[in-house]
């Protein structure tokens, strides 16, 4: 049965409440779900979400855990990792979601005129993934062709391919409904 | 756990009189290059027990002032400075220009 992580950091809902008893809902659970609220989540960090993000990486949910709390962790106040089992077929009222697939399956025709793909230079996705390590190449001039080559200006980055690249950051997958209590297996103490 | 700090104060431009402060930014030592951080802030002069989480990559926090949109719009506004003000703390080179080989006018010289 495939596990899944959840990191919970230092003050944050899910380390307040303990999700072992309650299992695990939505923000926002009566938004309806759609491809631009998927993209809004995963790219843009949004809140009032109808998704429950979870992650097939430990190491991602204990970065979440350590890093996306409050307050740092430490040894006599730990951050958490959830871990969760999934049964196939999964309980009642939950569905998953891949972003990554999701975006591929919807997205535009290799012959319509707007993709999601990039039209810069082949630096520009490492840019893409690292917006400040490797901030230059998203700054860099997308050329274009001669003669005329149109107004300066950098590569099209579109929110499908943002979402395909933090989507696959965090290894994440959106559980939908209700994880319930009896799928989370342990909660594990983290801290440095 | 080591943090390493960036410091905010006088860097972030803010309305006279605003009630919020941001201090610093605290990431870390050991996950130094991770998208993570925590914005720590002041109100009216007092330091807050918790931050505010950003993702670096994202460029969002993840927590936000529901009940005063004064305060949320002024931190929506900080935080692109407060991003740049960590990519140049982190990444000190990475201030520079785009290269000029790179120019529209270069490139692809036919």
């Amino acid at each position: 049965m495939p596990i899944f992580y959840r990191g919970a950091g230092v003050g944050t809902y899910w380390h307040q409440h303990d999700a072992r008893l309650t299992g695990f809902v939505p923000k926002a659970p009566t938004i309806v779900s759609s491809m631009d609220r998927i993209m809004q989540h995963v790219a843009r960090g949004s809140i009032s979400s109808p998704y429950i993000s979870l992650t097939r990486s430990y190491g991602v949910a204990w970065s979440y855990a350590l890093e996306v709390g409050l307050e740092l962790p430490a040894e006599n106040s730990p951050a958490y990792v959830y871990e969760i089992e999934l049964e196939n077929p999964l309980p009642e009222g939950l569905h998953l979601i891949d972003p990554v697939k999701k975006v591929i399956v919807t997205a535009s025709s290799p012959l319509a005129p707007i993709t999601y793909q990039h039209d810069g230079l082949p630096n520009f996705l490492i840019g893409v993934v690292d917006p400040d390590g490797m901030r230059k190449f998203l700054d860099e001039f997308a050329p274009q062709p001669p003669p005329a080559r149109g107004t300066p200006r950098r590569a099209n980055l579109t929110i499908e391919l943002e979402t395909i690249v933090r989507s696959l950051r965090d290894a994440e997958i959106l559980a939908v409904g209700y994880v319930p209590a009896a799928s989370i297996r342990q909660r594990i103490d983290v801290y440095l | 756990m080591k943090i390493y700090a960036i410091d905010l104060k006088g860097k972030i431009p803010l309305p006279d009189g605003a009630a919020i402060e941001f201090l610093r930014v605290e990431k870390a030592l050991a996950r130094l290059h991770s998208p993570f951080a925590l914005i720590r802030y002041a109100l009216h002069g007092v330091e807050q027990k918790y931050g505010l989480r950003l993702d670096l990559d994202k460029r969002v926090v993840l927590d936000h002032f529901e009940d005063d949109e004064k305060l949320e719009q002024m931190t929506q506004n900080a935080l692109p400075r407060i991003i740049e003000v960590v990519g140049d703390a982190l990444y000190p080179r990475q201030a520079q220009q785009p290269e000029a080989y790179f120019s529209p006018q270069t490139a692809l010289a036919s």
